[in-house]
């Protein structure tokens, strides 16, 4: 009997050991999910805030121009529809409703007198209308505009590598009289404001006689600090063993920068050229002062078209927005993996 | 990675021969303008128009997204000796070009063989002629010129029992106060009397109709302060706080559109902005009189710049002369909303179906009787900023009363002006 009693009670002893490590696990694991939830609550919130003007300007594109002004805003793009007495739907602009009589004031959107119909004969119905987009490629030569976009983009990407490499690695691991005065005098020029130097440099440009040209847009982009200031920051995290081996080997400088430094520098340049290619794919101001004809004025420009002071067509605008920057989309997704590791280990969000 | 390297330069090596191909061209004669949207189509046409009715023309029409665009680019062609043969500028830009010598002065070209009669001369609008000249001597050519006009939704109105629009401040008031609503019974306002944006034109044209004026007559100190100046800056305050709806920006037209307000002050240009994006039956009228009526004209005229080869500058003087027409300028305010520039396209038919088609259109135009002009001294560009800023908006936020941000706006405009 008594033996029994101290077994069950080691017993129970034990199975409490055994309890209060299973809670402890249990707490720990309900602890990790409920960080989890957290750290997916979190993202999901990054993703929403990162989505949310994507999807708002696809869904406008499609709009009317009526549906974009109206509130509350939709979402997903609809119409107001009647039941003609010949069963057909036919789309109708709601001039005002009078919620205490239950009727609505309506006109045709094919035009034609106002009528008042019941509310409840009124019926929401989706419509895309995809024909924003031909009419927004209808309004200026963009076939045109993007050909000069990615010819100005690709060129000033190989410009700038090259000459960021260069420049980066002199900043970087070369020692010469003023280098550090000179890297603080780049780095100044960061904060200069465009427009502060747009009418010099047009002066520039014009005694050139390369307003309106390709070089107008590129020459000047050829040697960008920021692209400098990324690849020297990273050059200076190379150890020196590597080139006190490479020169004992007989290497050049050159060579060293060529065949060593590059290779271990992927990923830097990689994040280096997104945002040239982003940024110059972006710009506005500098192409639409320096350039007169759809000859050779890029994307951006051409989007300026359908913006106004007074008013501005948004649904001709986003539609157009949306096939201005569906390359760089594309780029993104097919150059994902690269580009995540990349901004992972520059240390730099876009 | 080599593959790629070479695909990319084989590919800049072909985009780099196709669009060289294309040629490089002759500039013709630039006309830079900052005309986008259904205005910049319009102007496309006209262009091409005359290109095609007068053999050997070749204006070219640039068009440069927006006015501050175009004068940081006016301001570099003109330093780099490189300017347009025409542009659109502002008054105080054009005082600014005459002074480094840089616009040609129109005199020759107004009497030679294909100049303008004194009769031509007279049927301009009242005002505009005397606007572009500067020391007896014209420089520059009325092009896209505006007034104010109040829209009205005659839906709303009619559900609030009224069916014309405010004549006097005392019924814009009434009429502002009677159109706000709560629908739908909620306790919060969901349908507004008025609209407007933190600017300094509503606050100008109120001036006007006060009887008050921007500057002192010689052009040298700030008068907007005095008491018509409070005054109307008291009833603006009032009118947009209380029954109205204020934007930083052009969304108080989206308001307008989308029927959540009863009646806005808009440009003439926004009309054709306005087009087609909104389902209510809308009229136009006249600005309401204060103690008398006033309006206020904006927008640009052109000038022709002087470094310009001779044959450019005569071309250009051509298409000045055929767009300020009384044909073509009331083809081009049709289109547009802007003013047709001559008296006499007033009543030709592309104007007077416009009229029929718009209510309250053919008023508004009458607006010119008694219109004013901003000051054209270089200062005031800067100017009225500062009254957009230091003035109307610490007014409309509440910061400051009507008295005080004016004080205030007057004594920076008047170091600005010191300055000069």
């Amino acid at each position: 009997m008594a033996d029994a009693a101290v077994k069950a009670a080691e017993a129970g002893a034990g199975g409490a050991a055994r309890a209060a490590g299973a809670r402890a696990a249990a707490g720990h694991r309900a602890r990790r999910a409920a960080r989890r939830v957290w750290v997916y609550a979190l993202l999901w919130l990054g993703i929403v805030i990162m989505v949310m003007p994507f999807l708002w300007m696809v869904t406008t594109s499609l709009k009317s121009p009526i549906e974009i002004l109206t509130f509350p805003p939709t979402w997903i793009p609809t119409g107001q529809f009647v039941r003609g007495a010949d069963g057909e739907w036919r789309e109708v602009y709601v001039a005002s409703r009078d919620g205490r009589a239950g009727t609505a004031v309506v006109r045709p959107a094919e035009g034609g007198p106002a009528m008042t119909v019941p509310l409840d004969e009124l019926h929401n119905r989706v419509r895309f209308r995809f024909g924003n987009y031909a009419a927004a490629w209808r309004q200026a030569p963009f076939a045109r505009y993007y050909l000069n976009t990615v010819f100005v983009v690709l060129c000033t990407l190989a410009g700038q590598l090259v000459t960021s490499c260069l420049a980066a690695y002199a900043f970087a691991r070369m020692r010469f009289p003023g280098r550090d005065a000179v890297f603080l005098l780049f780095l100044s020029m960061m904060m200069v404001p465009e427009p502060v130097y747009l009418v010099p440099s047009y002066i520039i440009l014009a005694k050139f006689g390369w307003i309106d040209t390709y070089q107008a847009m590129i020459v000047p982009w050829l040697a960008y600090i920021f692209s400098i200031f990324l690849l020297r920051q990273h050059f200076k995290t190379i150890p020196n063993d590597l080139y006190d081996a490479a020169i004992i080997d007989g290497c050049s400088r050159f060579a060293f920068l060529w065949r060593i430094v590059l290779p271990l520098s992927k990923a830097t340049l990689a994040a280096v050229s997104i945002f040239t290619v982003v940024s110059t794919w972006n710009s506005f101001l500098w192409p639409l002062v320096m350039t007169n004809t759809p000859s050779v004025r890029p994307l951006q420009v051409g989007l300026a078209r359908f913006a106004q002071e007074q008013g501005t067509n948004h649904e001709l605008m986003m539609a157009a927005a949306v096939f201005s920057i569906a390359p760089l989309v594309v780029a993104y997704f097919m150059a994902q993996k690269q580009i995540i590791q990349s901004l992972a280990t520059s240390g730099i969000k876009g | 990675m080599k593959k790629m390297l070479a695909c990319a330069v084989l590919a800049m090596v072909v985009c780099a021969l196709l669009l060289s191909a294309c040629g490089k061209k002759d500039p013709g004669v630039q006309f830079w303008h900052a005309m986008g949207g259904p205005l910049g189509d319009t102007l496309d046409v006209l262009v091409a128009e005359f290109n095609r009715t007068h053999p050997g023309s070749d204006i070219r029409s640039i068009g440069n997204a927006n006015y501050e665009a175009l004068s940081q680019k006016i301001m570099g062609a003109v330093a780099a000796g490189q300017p347009p043969v025409l542009a659109q500028v502002y008054e105080a830009w054009t005082a600014e070009l005459i002074e480094n010598g840089s616009v040609e002065p129109l005199t020759e070209y107004l009497r030679g063989p294909s100049g303008l009669t004194a009769e031509e001369l007279a049927d301009f609008l009242p005002g505009m002629i005397e606007n572009n000249t500067w020391d007896g001597v014209l420089y520059s050519v009325p092009f896209n010129k505006s007034v104010r006009a109040l829209y009205w939704n005659k839906d709303l109105f009619a559900a609030a029992g009224l069916d014309r629009a405010p004549a006097t401040w005392d019924e814009y008031m009434e009429y502002a106060g009677r159109l706000t609503m709560d629908l739908d019974g909620d306790g919060g306002v969901d349908q507004w009397g008025t609209a407007g944006r933190i600017d300094a034109w509503m606050f100008q044209n109120l001036l006007l109709q006060n009887g008050g004026s921007i500057l002192t007559p010689d052009g040298t100190a700030a008068a907007f302060d005095r008491p018509e100046g409070v005054a109307a800056l008291e009833f603006m305050v009032k009118l947009l706080t209380e029954y109205g709806k204020v934007t930083s920006g052009y969304e108080y037209q989206n308001d307008f559109q989308a029927g959540k307000v009863g009646m806005i002050e808009g440009s003439t240009v926004s009309l054709s902005f306005m087009h087609g994006k909104y389902a209510f039956q809308m009229a136009t009228a006249p600005l309401p009189a204060g103690t008398q009526r006033g309006c206020l004209v904006a927008g640009t005229n052109v000038a022709i710049f002087a470094d310009a080869p001779r044959k450019h500058k005569d071309a250009a003087w051509q298409f000045v002369k055929w767009f300020t027409s009384p044909e073509i300028t009331a083809r081009w305010a049709a289109a547009t909303g802007y003013a047709p520039v001559r008296m006499s396209a007033m009543d030709l038919p592309v104007m007077t179906r416009r009229f029929e088609e718009v209510e309250g259109w053919r008023e508004v135009f009458d607006q010119f009787e008694f219109a004013g002009y901003e000051p054209r001294a270089t200062g005031w560009y800067a100017g009225r900023k500062t009254l957009e800023e230091t003035g109307v908006e610490s007014a409309l936020r509440k910061h400051k009363t009507p008295g005080e941000a004016l004080a205030a706006a007057a004594a920076a405009v008047n170091a600005a002006l010191a300055a000069r």
